[in-house]
């Protein structure tokens, strides 16, 4: 299942970017250097199959995405973190669809949640991960994985 | 539903961005629209349906308090709100739960993510395909 989502999710990813923010992500050369001001993104799902979907970005990412999807630069830091979530929210729900058209499961999907994130401390465990995609955003590193429940 | 020279549409989206995403498609899309509200979950969208005349509600399926599929079946069994619209605009990926709100009553469906283009076709489908310029 797991190697299944995450090809979706780099497909759901990028056409989420690219259809709401207008930006196109890419894969990101190594050494993957960490994002600035970063934030760890989450969305659960469950039912047949349970897990999280993950990605951490910078906060810089959310202002130019929301910048873009509503054509001006007038939005405060929490708009900024809401575009965030909302792209994951998409991207999530984007991947989820693709994989439950083959699966025929119901799933169900939380709320997106946000934290800060450490880099000095949790960047390089994050990119270790078995499953994890480095991307890079236009000029904005990306980091994302699936992880399924226990 | 008759088509009239503009509609006063509700967006209810616990996102603040896709609200003023979805207000400049609207925009950018050429729709005559008298009013545009707002609200950031059901119950709050119910309030407004209770005080001001909406003809389309754009809803978001997964917001906290209450969540898209409860404020719609509700706006569905209300028999003061049969006049207004219902488009389900939702990342959730649950099928049954889209396919239960439509035969419940929703106009149509439209996931995220989604183009301009397909919002606009989406829009039409709901009034009728006539739009007043």
């Amino acid at each position: 299942m797991l190697e299944a989502l995450n090809q979706f999710a780099l497909e759901s990813l990028a056409d989420s970017f690219e259809t709401m923010a207008f930006m196109s992500p890419n894969l990101a050369e190594e050494p993957y250097e960490p994002p600035t001001n970063a934030v760890l993104l989450s969305l659960k799902f469950a039912n047949g199959s349970c897990g999280t979907v993950e990605m951490v970005a910078s906060r810089n990412l959310g202002k130019v995405a929301a910048s873009n999807m509503l054509g001006d630069d007038l939005q405060s830091p929490a708009q900024h973190d809401d575009a965030l979530k909302e792209l994951l929210n998409i991207f999530g729900g984007l991947m989820l669809r693709r994989w439950t058209s083959q699966s025929r499961e119901t799933i169900r999907m939380s709320l997106p949640q946000m934290r800060e994130f450490d880099t000095l401390a949790e960047w390089s465990a994050f990119i270790a991960s078995p499953g994890t995609t480095v991307l890079n955003v236009e000029g904005n590193v990306v980091a994302m994985r699936v992880r399924s429940c226990g | 539903m008759t088509a009239t020279p503009g509609h006063n549409i509700l967006i209810v989206d616990d996102s603040s961005t896709t609200r003023a995403f979805i207000r400049r498609v609207i925009g950018l899309s050429g729709f005559q629209t008298k009013e545009i509200y707002e609200a950031s979950d059901g119950k709050k969208a119910l309030e407004l349906l209770n005080q001001q005349a909406v003809d389309i509600v754009l809803a978001d399926l997964q917001m906290p308090e209450m969540d898209g599929e409860e404020m719609s079946r509700r706006i569905f069994n209300d028999p003061t709100k049969q006049h207004v619209s219902v488009i389900v605009v939702s990342a959730d990926p649950n099928e049954q739960k889209i396919q239960s709100l439509l035969q419940a009553g929703a106009k149509g469906y439209l996931a995220k993510p989604f183009t301009p283009e397909a919002f606009r076709k989406a829009l039409l489908n709901v009034i009728g395909g006539v739009q007043h310029a």
